[in-house]
């Protein structure tokens, strides 16, 4: 129990430095290019991405059931939590005195974010359950469809704005990066955890081969359960950090595009790899912005914005990593000290030669998943 | 009387009109080495998927050590203390030897997985416990050397063993082993051979197995129970079996 509140201590001491840091950064004008608009697009966004690729990582890269609705998890926690506070806590905080309103704010947005994450949770324990009979290319429609009926829902009840989008949520998060962060680090040290863990081999034995893995003793209904329920309780806690940051939520923020997207990250991470999904996570979301400074180009007579090939783009790196690295940009590995230790004390001959391809006897293998 | 370790009573699988297995009472003793023979398609895997759970069979009742299994999942019965290896290997492919085997050994594990998540004392103990659990399989089965490789890089005679090994590693008190021998060279097939006496005799394993090679059934069982079409047609001792004429006419053919 100690320690695991010295590494909480120790993760929201980092956090609130580099928060602070960075707010005086940008407000302060430090560099020319840290502004407001590239905070947001280099650091808040991707964070909340890495988010998302990670914890969806746990279902479709380690517990590999094929999930198309991370997006659902996600929209869930941002409007149940958001409709807490807009409903009930913002009541309550008018009726704090003065001197308490900054404890009492931070008190309600962690429980905002708790009740997003666990409303959350329930829908992941809903979607879990047809996942005992679904698999493969099945689940991913089931899981799909439930993505969008959230959303569609979401966009018809006025309770929550409807298409309007869901607007005057307290933005309590504020600056964002202590938040937004915490989580990140909150979901790859649980998602760590887990995988260094024998419970975490039974994630992976659902993955390689089910009927296998029950008949060795594995519960595999539980875990597949668990997998989603873990993974939707840090989307929906995302959601909610996205809501109190931004203020308002529209019903487009949450279309299929995200759960395709999140899909793409942890494919392209490498299934199963958290390294992965936090390097792809942030990449993909880094490029899209790097995508936005493009000029306009007029190509056929028309106009076209440069992120209009966000998809474009997104599609090429997917085809260019099926070609050259089937596996994922880390495979099954995770990167450690170890892994790069290993890559720069590597000859440049060998290097040509992915390991992944050819396992040897020797101490090859040494290196999958080590953290 | 004592209870057998497994008993088989009038038990019935039937796939739509398929009859796979047809009434079959069958009992296997703690410490016997049984072999279960019979010509392709004779029903003898089906009987391993419904003692392992995978069927629930259509009529009839298993026990094990007096306690039914019907109904049961899977891996509740792993953990009463049956286990098995795959006719078609599976071993968890894209995982390490040692990985594999710890799943096996993961059958015992006591930690709840909230408390993996957060990464509790118990659970990096437990961890340590059934890695030395694992390991000590892979020295008995003599895999240590490869025990970082991936599964699906060793070769076919290796994969059989990790199968065994981390069948192993669930503690069982009953092991089915469905064709151990199969693809295997004499060579190999004779060390499986000493294998087999030795998990029985040096760690109190009791083994039902299935096979073709008559070399292997004959050498290491000490009964035999033949099926075919889904019913039990001979039972004895190896040397009754082989000549047995039933048995000759059904499945071993006339010795030349």
């Amino acid at each position: 129990m100690v320690r695991q509140i010295f590494w909480c201590g120790v993760a929201i001491a980092i956090c609130w430095a580099l928060d602070r840091l960075l707010q005086a950064a940008v407000y302060g004008q430090w560099f020319g290019w840290l502004t407001d608009y590239t905070y947001r697009a280099f650091i808040l966004v991707p964070l909340l991405f890495i988010t998302l690729a990670v914890s969806l990582n746990l279902i479709n890269g380690i517990t590999g059931q094929f999930s198309l609705g991370h997006a659902g998890f996600f929209a869930v926690g941002a409007y149940l939590s958001a409709g807490f506070s807009v409903y009930f806590a913002s009541g309550w905080l008018a009726q704090v005195p003065p001197a308490w309103q900054g404890v009492a704010q931070f008190g309600l947005l962690l429980m905002a974010a708790l009740i997003g994450a666990g409303a959350a949770a329930l829908f992941g324990l809903i979607v879990g359950i047809p996942t005992l009979r679904l698999r493969g290319d099945y689940l991913a429609i089931a899981t799909l469809g439930f993505g969008e009926i959230v959303r569609v829902l979401f966009e018809n009840l006025d309770l929550f704005g409807a298409q309007r989008g869901f607007t005057g949520i307290p933005t309590w998060v504020g600056f964002g990066f202590f938040w937004y962060a915490l989580l990140a680090m909150g979901c790859i040290a649980v998602s760590r955890n887990l995988l260094k863990s024998t419970h975490g081999l039974a994630f992976l034995s659902v993955r390689e081969d089910e009927t296998a893995a029950e008949v060795m003793g594995v519960p595999t209904t539980y875990y597949k359960v668990a997998a989603f329920v873990i993974g939707a309780m840090f989307a929906g806690a995302a959601g909610a950090l996205l809501a109190h940051r931004e203020g308002s939520i529209y019903p487009v923020d949450f279309k299929l595009d995200i759960s395709i997207v999140v899909v793409t990250m942890v494919v392209l991470g490498g299934q199963g790899s958290i390294t992965g999904s936090v390097l792809a996570g942030a990449g993909l979301k880094m490029l899209e912005e790097l995508l936005r400074l493009l000029p306009v180009v007029t190509l056929f007579g028309r106009e076209f914005q440069p992120s209009d090939f966000r998809m474009l783009a997104f599609a090429l790196v997917l085809i260019l990593m099926m070609i050259f690295r089937p596996q994922g940009l880390l495979g099954h590995r995770e990167l450690s000290w170890a892994t790069l230790r290993r890559w720069l004390s590597r000859s440049p001959k060998r290097a040509s030669v992915p390991p992944a391809e050819t396992p040897s006897l020797s101490s090859e293998g040494e290196q999958m998943r080590q953290p | 009387m004592k209870t057998p370790l497994l008993q088989l009573q009038q038990v019935t699988m039937r796939f739509g009109g398929l009859i796979a297995v047809r009434s079959l009472s069958l009992e296997v003793d703690a410490g016997e080495l049984v072999g279960l023979i019979g010509p392709n398609g004779a029903g003898k895997t089906t009987v391993f998927n419904v003692i392992t759970g995978i069927y629930r069979p259509t009529e009839g009742d298993i026990r094990f050590q007096g306690r039914s299994l019907v109904g049961l999942k899977p891996h509740q019965i792993t953990r009463l203390g049956i286990a098995r290896t795959f006719q078609n290997i599976r071993l968890f492919r894209g995982l390490t030897v040692l990985e594999n085997v710890r799943i096996g050994a993961f059958v015992r594990h006591r930690t709840r997985l909230w408390q993996a998540a957060l990464r509790f004392k118990a659970v990096e103990k437990e961890d340590a416990e059934l890695e030395a659990r694992a390991r000590h399989w892979l020295e008995v089965l003599e895999l240590s050397a490869v025990a970082d490789v991936r599964a699906s890089a060793l070769p076919y005679g290796l994969q059989r063993r990790v199968e065994i090994a981390r069948a192993l590693a669930t503690h069982p008190q009953l092991i089915l082993l469905d064709e151990p021998a199969a693809g295997m060279n004499p060579n190999e097939s004779e060390e499986l051979m000493h294998l087999i006496r030795r998990l029985r005799d040096e760690f109190g394993v009791t083994i039902l197995l299935i096979e073709h090679d008559m070399r292997v059934v004959m050498g290491v069982c000490e009964r035999v129970l033949v099926l075919d079409y889904g019913e039990l047609i001979a039972e004895g001792p190896p040397e009754a079996i082989r000549n047995d004429p039933r048995v000759i006419e059904a499945y071993l053919g006339e010795p030349v």
